[in-house]
């Protein structure tokens, strides 16, 4: 007998968002914090703070995929995303998994503007970004530490007009 | 411990913001003077400005033991450290006083704190305060869109920044 989905109305095209459970600590372990800093309660604070929501991304079929999380401050929220597998930013999963939550964050939560930080030379989440209508709004010089040494970032941002 | 930095235009100097400059400060962002370049807008209480989040370093602007304005490094909220700076008295801005304080805090912060990175946001229209920043250095990054909330609108912010390496190169120690 299949296993149920759980139920969530992030629901896309390719992918489907769900709240994280603490069965998923492993997985969350394993991927790290979407948002770079690596902090060890993570999923615990992800997990009940309603301005850190965070998300398993799942196929349409329920495999586990990638994990999603906002940062909420003010009327903005930092968004971030970690896969199983790069393949998720090529395959479709990713743009789908954005334009799934950047919509419902745009609908539940009171706020204008959601951005996020890719690394320069990672096209393939600029571009998925991109194509989920985010939009390049510059480049933040040696602003995240990668192999010990400080990397530049690409910020996107998309906007609600309303 | 931080210590009092002079030597700027007409006598100024920065002097590690105490409790002893609250009311100046609450007077100063609540005369309304600098609410359209900073997010203080409505008017606020002695105690408001006593709490809050807490600067890596704060610093009182004084001219003949007056304070003028206020100017400090927080944590960035990119990268590196944040700077912001607040002169009160329109008829003391474009006189430099600006420029030695962002200059003096830029030290601090990469020669003391040894940071790589000093960043701050600033309106687009601020002609006169990214003229001054990009004189001590600082590039632009990236515009921010609808990122602050001011006079019934929401607000573009331009980011700029200034590493340690570049300071460096301007500013060698």
């Amino acid at each position: 007998m299949t296993k149920p989905l759980p139920t969530t109305w992030l629901v896309g095209r390719k992918t489907r968002l769900r709240p994280i459970e603490p069965a998923d600590v492993p997985l969350l372990r394993r991927l790290g914090s979407p948002l770079g800093s690596f902090d060890s309660r993570w999923p615990a604070i992800a997990a009940v703070d309603p301005l850190r929501p965070a998300y398993v991304v799942q196929t349409r079929a329920g495999d586990d995929v990638g994990v999603l999380a906002l940062a909420v401050a003010e009327h903005r929220a930092r968004m971030g995303i970690r896969w199983r597998s790069s393949r998720r930013w090529l395959d479709g999963s990713a743009i789908d998994a954005i334009r799934t939550m950047t919509a419902g964050a745009f609908r539940a939560l009171p706020i204008v503007r959601i951005e996020t930080l890719a690394a320069s030379d990672d096209r393939a989440a600029i571009r998925a970004f991109q194509r989920a209508g985010y939009k390049k709004e510059g480049t933040l010089r040696e602003s995240f530490l990668r192999a010990g040494s400080h990397r530049d970032a690409v910020l996107l941002s998309a906007v609600h007009d309303g | 411990m931080a210590r009092a930095i002079r030597g700027g235009p007409l006598g100024s100097r920065l002097v590690p913001a105490s409790s002893r400059h609250v009311a100046a400060l609450r007077d100063g962002f609540n005369s309304g003077a600098v609410a359209a370049t900073t997010i203080w807008r409505l008017p606020r209480s002695t105690v408001a400005f006593a709490s809050g989040k807490e600067a890596v370093r704060r610093y009182a602007i004084e001219v003949e033991g007056r304070l003028v304005g206020v100017c400090g490094l927080w944590a960035g909220r990119y990268a590196g450290l944040e700077l912001t700076i607040a002169i009160f008295d329109p008829r003391l801005r474009n006189l430099g006083i600006g420029t030695f304080a962002v200059s003096a805090l830029c030290r601090i912060a990469f020669a003391d704190i040894k940071s790589h990175r000093v960043e701050l946001g600033v309106y687009p229209q601020n002609a006169g305060a990214i003229r001054a920043y990009a004189k001590c250095g600082f590039r632009r990054e990236a515009l921010l869109r609808r990122y602050m909330y001011h006079n019934g609108r929401w607000r573009d912010v331009l980011w700029m920044s200034l590493l340690r390496r570049d300071w460096k190169i301007a500013s060698p120690m």
